[in-house]
């Protein structure tokens, strides 16, 4: 009878840990509040009834942590809606007053102090009419950057970015076997990784990293590309979409959609709107666009 | 035959512990998006109009960035009367198609960033895509399904295709019914949208060396049904003074006339209940003004007046001195 029950309990583990996955790698939360009507201050509403009190407002609110003293952008359904900075502790919050009930996708992301963006953190919210949504733990993506786009094999590849300070930072290489490195963040948030090319392949790889802090986990960062190779190249240091922006205004927004769009489907498109590159506008070329969004 | 019995119960327990473990690792190592449709009721009667909600849901870490929805219905017994944006989490590539007679419907278009599922404490699904409103026009089952040329499209930067899942929905179409009132959800959803659009930022783009106008408004509740723009030159300040303002049904990108972008714009988005918002976009370049028409008709007319005013004046003093000299 042993065998069944440690069967049972190994299923038990496998649950517990399935559990625990799920509650780390969903850690945003949304509190809604019932808005309750406040003591009017304000000197430009005159209060609307006895006592002063204003109508409920509709408020959204979202609390995180980005990098120390980074530029935090919010994006409302595509669309930037607010900037705000981080404190010397990578915390931010970002309201937002008067906004419409409905269903929004909001967007958050950073930007580290040599300009690289973190990924999209992404997360579609109901807003409700005449409550306050509070939207915690948002826990935004370190960024990531390489010294080489190509690196003589054997030489060392220098992988860093910026993170929330003192957050333990995971290195993962994308190569025909996944290859992973740990690295501490320092108190300003900056990690360096050290990686030994002569671990991996000749040939191109992908690095991404995250950052774990206190049992919080962030989202994976942008992928970084490189090559192995038989000679080294410094990687250019300008700070440009590296897919989508097909106005050259360094951003991908609603223009460059608005341009691809106006080639969805057409015949003979040109090399820049064509993403990747298989002679034709379709759903593919808008994905693209669509992971490589600024706003 | 009792080790033939413990036999067995450790075979179903085996069964069982693989069907829970099976169970529990497909979330986490899953690829799989799921389009589903839901309505209110699945039992109508011949002329009610009712709405069909197209939704999504994904695996557990996984992001859907792109989707291209194709629907078919039956024809002969459903009508489609519009197809609702309101409320979507999709950023539209182009508007969406209905085809009546083939009984047809397609749609496509972007979720920026990725739709990686509902967070928790989100008050509402937040995974809407689409509402179709349906107008029953014969008795029988009525099968609302995806077509499998549909695609979502993973947010990996190499829009790889996710597996996806569709879930179409099975309606009963019954004959008149003295009884039951005639039911229009659609009617309904109208009249509580009072609201208007959301305030949007059009702008000026450049494409094939022209210049078009880019807009893209959101509206909570019934969504946008159509845009309309008015290029501000002569004409239309004339049309203006004369109370008829023409206004130009127009989708994004709009080629704009006024290639020399010293236009004023204005760009009207109107929801599915007639709620209106006006954007204003200012002239990029301001014309001189010997090129303002406007400028030249008031010159002339003043030129015009002033000669009449001299003329007159003239004659008038010619008729005095006639009569003083009489």
């Amino acid at each position: 009878m042993k065998g069944p029950f440690l069967i049972i309990l190994m299923v038990i583990i496998i649950g517990a840990l399935a559990g625990a996955y799920y509650v780390l790698a969903q850690s945003v939360n949304v509190t809604a509040v019932v808005g309750t009507t406040t003591s009017s201050s304000s000197t430009t509403t005159p209060p609307s009834s006895p006592g002063g009190n204003l109508p409920p407002t509709t408020h959204v609110i979202f609390t995180g942590k980005a990098y120390p003293k980074s530029t935090v952008t919010l994006l409302k359904d595509a669309q930037i809606v607010a900037t705000t900075i981080s404190g010397v502790d990578a915390n931010f919050q970002i309201s937002l007053t008067n906004i419409t009930a409905g269903s929004y996708i909001f967007s958050v992301y950073s930007e580290d102090d040599k300009g690289n963006r973190s990924s999209l953190l992404t997360f579609p919210l109901s807003v409700s009419s005449g409550v306050i949504t509070n939207v915690t733990g948002i826990f935004i993506s370190p960024t990531i950057d390489v010294d080489k786009s190509e690196v003589k094999r054997g030489e060392i590849l220098k992988i860093f970015g910026q993170a929330i300070p003192n957050s333990d930072i995971t290195v993962i290489i994308n190569s025909d076997e996944e290859l992973y490195g740990k690295i501490k963040a320092d108190t300003i948030g900056a990690y360096l990784y050290n990686l030994d090319t002569l671990e991996i392949e000749m040939g191109d790889h992908l690095a991404k990293s995250r950052a774990t802090l206190e049992e919080e986990i962030s989202s994976l960062s942008k992928a970084i590309s490189f090559k192995v190779g038989t000679r080294t190249v410094l990687k250019e240091t300008i700070k440009i979409p590296e897919k989508g922006d097909l106005n050259d205004d360094k951003r991908v927004n609603l223009i460059d959609f608005s341009i691809l769009a106006y080639w969805y489907q057409r015949p003979s498109p040109s090399a820049k709107v064509d993403l990747n590159n298989d002679g034709k506008v379709n759903l593919i070329d808008f994905s693209i666009m669509a992971y490589y969004w600024t706003g | 035959m009792q080790n033939s019995k413990l036999q067995f119960k450790i075979k179903n327990y085996i069964a069982l512990v693989f069907l829970l473990g099976v169970s529990l690792a497909l979330p986490l190592i899953g690829q799989a998006a799921e389009l589903y449709l839901e309505t209110s009721k699945n039992q109508y009667y011949i002329d009610e109009t009712f709405i069909t909600n197209i939704r999504i849901n994904v695996e557990d870490n996984e992001s859907i960035n792109a989707i291209e929805g194709y629907l078919k219905f039956p024809s002969d017994i459903l009508e489609v009367k519009d197809f609702s944006t309101g409320n979507s989490i999709l950023t539209f590539i182009e508007e969406p198609k209905i085809n009546k007679e083939e009984g047809l419907i397609s749609f496509v278009g972007i979720i920026p960033g990725g739709y990686s599922g509902r967070i928790p404490g989100d008050p509402g699904l937040s995974n809407l895509l689409g509402k179709i409103i349906f107008y029953s026009i014969s008795p029988g089952i009525a099968e609302i399904m995806f077509e499998d040329i549909s695609q979502a499209l993973l947010s990996d930067g190499e829009g790889t295709p996710a597996e996806l899942i569709n879930k179409g929905v099975t309606i009963e179409i019954q004959p008149l019914d003295d009884i039951n009132p005639i039911q229009n959800e659609w009617q309904e959803e109208l009249a509580k949208d009072k609201i208007p659009p959301e305030d949007f930022n059009p702008e000026i783009i450049e494409i094939d060396g022209k210049y078009y106008l880019a807009f893209s408004a959101k509206d909570k509740d019934s969504g946008i049904d159509h845009y309309e723009i008015l290029e501000k030159n002569f004409f239309t300040n004339i049309s203006k003074l004369l109370g008829r303002v023409k206004w130009i049904d127009s989708e994004s990108p709009y080629l704009l006339k006024g290639q020399s972008l010293s236009n004023k714009i204005e760009i009207k988005a109107i929801d599915k209940a007639g709620n209106e918002k006006i954007v204003k976009l200012q002239a990029t370049y301001s014309s001189p003004l010997y090129k303002n028409y406007f400028v030249w008709v008031i010159l002339i007319i003043s030129i015009f007046y002033l000669i009449w005013r001299i003329t007159v004046k003239q004659k008038q003093n010619n008729t005095r001195n006639r009569h003083e000299i009489s």
